[in-house]
């Protein structure tokens, strides 16, 4: 693929200049550029800037854009109707198969910011014509994966695993087809083998230095295993194939090792391993609910692997998306018929004592978003729809548990919360987290679900309300502790109808008070419960 | 420090990139800062219009070079080829379209491609509009990509100096920068309706009662 030095230069001055906050040289510029698309070989010539070494990293990245968009605006689709007006505007056969034959080695040489464009480029070609039309596609996919691999180039391993998990992407939440299964069958003959050897032969590289290296060597090996697993799901989103049932021992075997060994805390630090764990536990969560008859004896295992990870301390700066993610998977399992393997009392307990009850605590984030943006804030709350919080996460395991054990949680929960509120007592300036926790732990296990569900008692309503919310809501020091004040309003919004009317009303005085407070959602929380306050009605007896 | 092609002011400066679909009001939010004029007439953005942007805050003048792209396809122009260097964005959607919120994904993955790790604002605009079609607890996706969300209106001047807020924020690396001269804007056009908004969050607080879904589908069916 060739194309005239003057032409690369001249491109690159033009998106220089498409880059100038000047208006006047930026038009002059995209002018040039629109022109120029007309021209035949205008495709390579981007696709040859992109490539280019000696032009300045700038315009490469936009020559490399608009070949992306080039190809997603150009590229030729087979039209139902075969063929028509459309093919006037289509890249030219020739300038295909050129393209064809070239992506994937430049890809795979360019740098990063690049290299993601061209991935894309990739991505939009190949979703018409991979794999009919472009059958050299896959196998030199996994030949340049063999090369790399013998070479030690995690690097260039990673650009090729991220080409073909942009390729298999199609099969997540695809419709179930005669089609689409042809192409999953094609794309698992062809590089399932390949996906396992780099998937098995990364795995031990990374058992073999981790002790010793630094976060820089480190993390493309972790990005490495976690594409292997974005692939794995990917392959497994519409069945279960053959090739991954017969070597599910050899998958599992290395997932459960990744969450159950501790790295170097540098490594750590580096956010690397969760975001692999992460990826392993959206992989246990896909075969949990959908290949749970083969997937049952692998189960015990990663309860207890990923029950284990909860409950150790990180210094990873994503534990908490990971922890999510983890406490979802333990969530699906306890509303399982698999629920007796959470059914020991020393099992419940360290579930609520070491994975609910720290997930609980109010962090710097909520802080901030407390003060910074309380619209978001008071729509979080209110809503219950924080669903991809920690404390949201951990309530979900706790109802989940309920919903088989309801006695054995209540008296749990019962328990923590006494503590909570005895912790308070002992130090209410340091401590309001803890009687915050407790106010919540009570409003989301005590909560009715639906027409039909039951909350799970875990304290006596009347006395909970009598000694814990109301002294709060009559403090003197009510523009204190804004947090703790809000929820408190927030209890009253959620057990509105607990409340009788006479109650209610001695508590006017007290809640109008909020209104003024300087915290928007301590104010605003009061305003909602005196309008909803003023709008219930008492029930009128039907004669 | 100066970027390539950037003019030069002896104070800081930031590439801000606006993008989301079209008719969602990303020039008019630019042009109510710039001018304090509220544009009722639509006029597409054709490619790409920069407007220099000054906010004075506590620690100095900063300026957003504001990159306002186009939001309909076929005035694109460059289109994302318009995000290079950005260094912080603005994702508007408009909450009386479902489909505007429907497309953030997409927005924010060519964003993300071509700029890494940049500070990101997602902006639902029109909220003085009352009969919004998509519902504050609809709006999830900011969640998952740890973006900041605020619910804005250029025309009542609704939350309108808080994305740049955060921005600058996130740029300076100071939690506690803060804007020490209002910019001088007209008189909203319609004043928030206070009332109405607290009746959403009523709404809210009886759906909150509801069970979740679990599922991780942003879209809106």
């Amino acid at each position: 693929m060739e194309v005239a030095p003057e032409t690369l230069d001249t491109l690159s001055g033009w998106f220089a200049q498409s880059l100038s906050p000047d208006a006047a040289a930026r038009r002059a510029a995209e002018q040039s550029i629109e022109s120029a698309k007309c021209s035949p070989g205008f495709g390579l010539a981007l696709l040859g800037l992109a490539s280019s070494p000696r032009h300045d990293p700038q315009s490469r990245l936009a020559a490399s854009v608009q070949f992306k968009n080039l190809l997603r605006r150009r590229w030729p689709k087979p039209s139902p109707d075969g063929g028509g007006d459309d093919d006037a505007d289509h890249l030219p056969p020739s300038d295909c198969a050129i393209i064809k034959a070239n992506l994937l080695q430049l890809l795979l040489t360019a740098p990063p910011l690049i290299q993601a464009q061209l991935s894309e480029a990739l991505a939009a070609a190949a979703a018409s014509d991979f794999p009919a039309r472009w059958e050299s596609l896959l196998p030199s996919i996994v030949s340049s994966l063999g090369t790399a691999l013998s070479a030690g180039d995690i690097p260039a391993t990673n650009s090729l695993l991220a080409a073909a998990a942009s390729l298999f992407s199609r099969f997540r939440n695809a419709f179930d087809s005669n089609t689409i299964r042809l192409d999953l069958k094609y794309c698992l003959e062809n590089f399932a083998a390949a996906l396992l050897e780099v998937f098995l032969s990364t795995s031990r590289r990374l058992q073999a230095a981790a002790p010793t290296v630094t976060p820089p060597e480190s993390r493309p090996v972790f990005e490495c295993l976690r594409l292997c697993c974005e692939i794995f799901y990917s392959l497994n989103s519409i069945d279960l194939p053959e090739f991954f049932e017969d070597h599910m021992r050899e998958w599992m075997t290395e997932f459960r090792a990744f969450l159950t060994t501790s790295y170097p805390p540098a490594i750590e630090a580096d956010g690397a391993p969760d975001a692999l764990r992460a990826a392993v536990c959206d992989n246990l969560q896909l075969y949990m609910e959908k290949y749970e008859e083969e997937f049952r004896g692998y189960l015990k295992e990663f309860v207890e692997a990923v029950w284990g990870l909860l409950m150790a301390p990180s210094v990873s700066p994503s534990r908490g998306q990971l922890a999510v993610t983890a406490i979802r998977f333990l969530t699906t399992v306890a509303e399982s018929v698999h629920h007796a393997l959470f059914g020991s009392p020393d099992a419940m307990k360290q579930i609520c004592d070491s994975v609910v009850i720290p997930n609980l605590r109010l962090r710097d984030d909520d802080e901030e978003l407390f003060e910074g943006n309380w619209v978001e804030y008071v729509r979080r709350d209110a809503e219950g729809s924080d669903a991809d919080t920690l404390r949201r996460a951990a309530c979900r395991l706790l109802r989940g548990l309920a919903a088989n054990y309801r006695e054995q949680v209540a008296a749990l929960v019962s328990a923590q919360v006494q503590q909570m509120l005895a912790a308070y007592a002992a130090d209410r300036t340091n401590n309001w987290k803890e009687k915050d926790a407790a106010i919540y732990l009570v409003i989301s296990l005590m909560q009715k679900p639906g027409a039909t569900g039951g909350g799970t008692p875990v304290v006596d309503m009347e006395s909970f309300f009598t000694s814990v919310i109301v002294p709060e809501l009559q403090a003197p020091d009510w523009e204190s502790e804004p947090m703790l004040k809000a929820t408190v309003l927030r209890f009253l919004k959620e057990f509105k109808d607990q409340i009788p009317k006479a109650t209610a009303l001695a508590l006017l005085p007290s809640v109008i008070r909020f209104l003024i407070h300087e915290s928007n959602v301590v104010h605003s929380y009061a305003a909602t419960f005196i309008e909803n306050l003023l709008i219930i009605k008492d029930m009128v007896p039907v004669p | 420090m100066a970027l390539p092609n950037q003019g030069t002011v002896d104070y800081p400066s930031f590439k801000l990139v606006i993008v989301g679909d079209g008719g969602t009001g990303k020039t008019t939010f630019v042009k109510r800062h710039l001018t304090g004029e509220f544009e009722k007439k639509y006029e597409p953005t054709i490619g790409v219009e920069v407007h220099p942007l000054d906010f004075t805050t506590n620690c100095g003048k900063i300026r957003f070079y504001c990159w306002d792209t186009a939001g309909q396809e076929k005035f694109g122009g460059l289109r994302d080829g318009y995000y290079i260097h950005g260094q912080c964005a603005i994702i508007m959607f408009d909450v009386t379209s479902r489909l505007t919120y429907k497309n953030v994904p997409t927005w924010h993955r060519d964003l993300c491609r071509v700029c890494e790790n940049i500070p990101i604002v997602l902006c639902g605009n029109k909220v003085d509009v009352k009969n919004r079609q998509v519902k504050a607890k609809q709006v999830t996706f900011h969640r998952k990509k740890n973006l900041q969300y605020y619910e804005i209106s250029a025309k009542s001047n609704y939350n309108f100096e808080k994305p740049f807020l955060y921005l600058a924020r996130k740029l300076a690396g100071d939690p506690n920068l803060h804007f020490v001269e209002a910019v001088a804007l007209k008189p909203p056009e319609v004043p928030i309706d206070l009332a109405m908004q607290q009746q959403h969050e009523a709404e809210l607080a009886a759906a909150a009662a509801q069970p979740l879904p679990d599922d991780d589908d942003d879209l809106i069916e």
